[in-house]
């Protein structure tokens, strides 16, 4: 939120500079533009943002007009704000849509906004990191939007951004942020603040890609973006579970995606992480032509399998560790994990059950299954948070893991377990069976449990085929998180806009 | 053929003779053999489930719940599962159409589209051969008057949405293991794409399309909502899931007789 008034003299002259910057590339001239002192600073920027209005009413162009809004204001505009000033440019007065910018702008820019801010115009390609970059909660999407930036920070065509909520503009990160998102793992070498000073950021010609789910607040602006600032929108794509599995999520989640929804169908291309993914966008898309929705391209590129850093060698256990790593929610279908171990406990075969993963929602039957085989005295820990150390150790004293989930869009724990060369059992549809397709698994459905149990024994008693499995895992194709980013963003760049830079 | 039951007894006497378990020389039920064909067959386990409960419909959790429930305990355990029975009269319709109404009919914040569904789910009524039955109030078992209906090798027929997701996931679970045939109106996917829809009204309407995915045939409201569809079952594959047949029978229009709307009924099934 601005702390200052926007008739401040430093927000006024801050002002003036955000419009120059929009007027230089425009290429509008305005007399005394080379002029920047404070004096001089409310006429400059009233003069300017006349200009850039005189040039909108007759070029009536939506790009040029979101990014005059973008400097006046500091935030995005939504599309009851592009509607009113499109019908203000259509009228053809230029003191009047000025006036109903400034209007909007200021009132948006001192609720949500830093009128006191400079901007800078970014073409290439930008990448939204928000959540990532701010938080350090590290599963799924995170570890996947984390492996990539690493690289992508290295290109200098790229700039990673964030935005700190509702139509807030982006920014660039701060360097805890910087670290955050591009050196998960590595030590922090300096101590900075979310308060230092970051440049905002006007997309211009320019790709912006959005590799995670934005929060429900930004999503309007985001659409907007898309639609009419005259950049393209990407999009990783990582599943659509929210809607396709309802009963799988809380309806606050398929609330959210509905709206993200609005975002995707204003993209300009989709890079689904994985096959399966794919196919759930082009159902939306199909869905949405049905409808007369604008179009988007999507394609896939499968997340890779890339031995982590911290991984050490395997070590053998006297007693078969059974391994599973997940969220406790129902989607993940650890109850039926449970529930097959204890049928193979109560055959005799003797083996440890590790269950790793964060409290989710809707716990019941996993926390009643927990119970029931721990009073039966069962070799069973469930620890439901582990450091990627530990993570990484769990996996290299697994016999095989099992991951028989209900839904996915990729499955990271398969490839991080045959990334350590441990078999898997996953279900044999979908995303997983996707990735069980190239060796090492071997693939149940996972709504019978009577499949898993006789998978688990197989693997608990049969060690030609763990071997057989471990050298499938061996022969598979590795692959590495540098080439995935890169192919991504050559992906993306495609999608630049006509005559960007970058 | 309709047969009723009410108690343990009646109920687990009314399992055995649907499910055609032999009776042995002394009269009793083979109960190793019910023990068996409850362990391997999903359909049977949600027939046993609807009866023991007093007819009150499975979700597939609960129904693999009760296969583990199965495989942990000894066979001769098998009568104790009923003796909880309700004496709540309830009705196996074997082979029949049960037309299902939806609870509510208030629909109001789907917008255009709710009221398509309002006038479709308020119109189609059963009639001749159809039996209707509507939700229990507390949405876990379909009634018809005061008997709870379990739609047993029948053709079940859904023409309005399911947006609380309990009763949702009985629907689905009943479409897919009670029903010889299963059939329902398609009303497209606009809530959850159109984005100019409340958030709320999407994710009901997403409960909605769950009961859906693992019906037979669904009838779109016309060849626009059909392509629509097509779309969402494309989704479905993430899921295992091929999803339904997807046809387009346009209702009667406004203002239509109750014969054309009997007629539109008919069609629905009978198509």
């Amino acid at each position: 939120m601005s702390a200052a008034s926007p008739f401040s003299e430093r927000a006024v002259t801050a002002l003036s500079r955000r419009l120059d910057v929009v007027r230089v590339a425009l290429n509008v001239t305005v007399s005394g533009a080379d002029r920047q002192d404070s004096e001089h600073g409310a006429q400059l920027a009233a003069r300017t943002l006349l200009a850039l209005s005189s040039r909108v009413v007759t070029s009536l162009d939506s790009a040029e007009l979101w990014a005059i809004y973008v400097a006046v204001s500091t935030t995005y505009p939504d599309r009851l704000t592009m509607e009113r000033l499109e019908s203000a440019a259509a009228v053809g007065s230029p003191g009047r849509l000025a006036d109903l910018t400034l209007e909007l702008g200021l009132a948006a820019g001192e609720r949500f906004g830093n009128l006191s801010a400079d901007v800078r115009l970014v073409s290439g390609v930008i990448v939204d990191v928000t959540f990532s970059a701010i938080s350090d909660h590290n599963t799924g999407i995170q570890r996947v939007v984390r492996s990539a930036s690493r690289w992508w920070a290295l290109d200098p065509a790229v700039t990673l951004v964030a935005a700190d909520g509702g139509p807030s503009m982006h920014r660039t990160l701060t360097a805890d942020e910087a670290h955050r998102v591009s050196r998960w793992n590595e030590p922090i070498d300096g101590v900075s603040s979310r308060a230092e000073p970051t440049d905002l950021v006007i997309p211009w010609h320019a790709v912006v890609l959005i590799p995670e789910v934005p929060a429900i607040e930004r999503i309007a602006s985001l659409s907007e973006l898309a639609r009419h600032s005259g950049n393209n929108v990407a999009i990783v794509a990582h599943d659509a579970i929210p809607i396709t599995g309802r009963e799988y999520v809380p309806a606050a989640e398929t609330e959210r995606f509905a709206r993200y929804l609005e975002l995707v169908t204003g993209a300009t291309v989709v890079t689904a992480v994985s096959e399966s993914a794919a196919t759930e966008f082009k159902g939306i898309r199909e869905s949405s032509l049905a409808h007369g929705s604008a179009s988007f391209d999507v394609g896939f590129r499968r997340l890779p399998m890339e031995l982590p850093v911290l991984a050490r060698g395997r070590v053998k256990t006297r007693v078969p560790v059974v391994l599973v790593v997940g969220s406790r929610e129902p989607r993940k279908n650890q109850d039926a994990v449970l529930y097959a171990a204890e049928r193979l406990w109560r055959e005799g075969l003797e083996f440890e059950l590790i269950l790793v993963g964060a409290w989710g929602w809707s716990t019941g039957a996993f926390r009643s299954w927990l119970r029931r085989v721990r009073a039966a005295g069962r070799p069973v820990s469930a620890p439901h948070s582990l450091d990627d150390d530990d993570l990484w150790r769990a996996y290299d004293v697994a016999w095989f893991t099992v991951f028989p989930s209900l839904q996915e869009g990729f499955g990271l724990p398969i490839v991080e377990s045959l990334a350590h060369g441990v078999p898997v059992i996953t279900s044999d549809y979908g995303s997983m069976a996707e990735i069980a397709a190239g060796g090492g698994c071997l693939t149940i459905d996972p709504r019978e449990d009577e499949q898993l149990v006789i998978a688990m024994r197989s693997l608990l008693i049969e060690p030609e085929l763990r071997s057989r499995l471990a050298r499938e895992i061996a022969a598979r194709p590795r692959d590495s998180w540098e080439q995935y980013a890169t192919d991504v963003m050559d992906i993306v760049k495609l999608y630049l806009p006509v005559g960007a830079e970058g | 053929m309709r047969r009723t039951a009410a108690g343990p007894k009646q109920s687990l006497s009314l399992l055995c003779e649907r499910l055609e378990i032999p009776v042995d020389s002394s009269g009793s039920h083979e109960i190793g053999a019910l023990h068996e064909r409850l362990r391997s067959d999903a359909s049977a386990r949600w027939l046993a489930m609807s009866l023991r409960s007093g007819g009150r419909l499975p979700t597939d959790v609960e129904i693999r719940e009760y296969a583990r429930e199965l495989a942990l305990s000894d066979p001769s355990e098998m009568g104790k599962h009923f003796i909880h029975s309700p004496s709540k009269k309830v009705s196996v319709a074997y082979k029949e159409s049960v037309l299902v109404t939806p609870g509510s009919t208030d629909y109001s914040s789907f917008g255009v589209g709710g009221a398509l569904v309002r006038r479709i789910a308020e119109n189609s009524v059963p009639s001749g051969r159809i039996l209707g039955a509507r939700w229990s109030r507390d949405g876990r078992r379909l009634m018809a008057g005061n008997t709870a209906i379990i739609p047993w090798r029948s053709t079940l027929l859904s023409v309005g949405i399911e947006t609380r997701l309990s009763r949702a996931l009985r629907l689905g679970a009943a479409a897919r293991l009670g029903a010889q045939t299963s059939i329902a109106v398609g009303y497209g996917t606009t809530p959850l794409l159109a984005g100019g829809e409340s958030s709320i009204a999407a994710a009901a309407w997403a409960t909605h399309l769950a009961s859906l995915q693992r019906f037979d045939r669904l009838w779109a409201t016309d060849a626009i909502v059909a392509a629509d569809l097509e779309g969402w079952r494309t989704m479905l594959s993430s899921l295992g899931v091929a999803g339904p047949a997807i046809g387009v029978l346009a209702p009667p229009a406004q203002g239509s007789s109750s014969q054309e709307w009997r007629d539109y009924v008919t069609g629905l099934i009978e198509s």
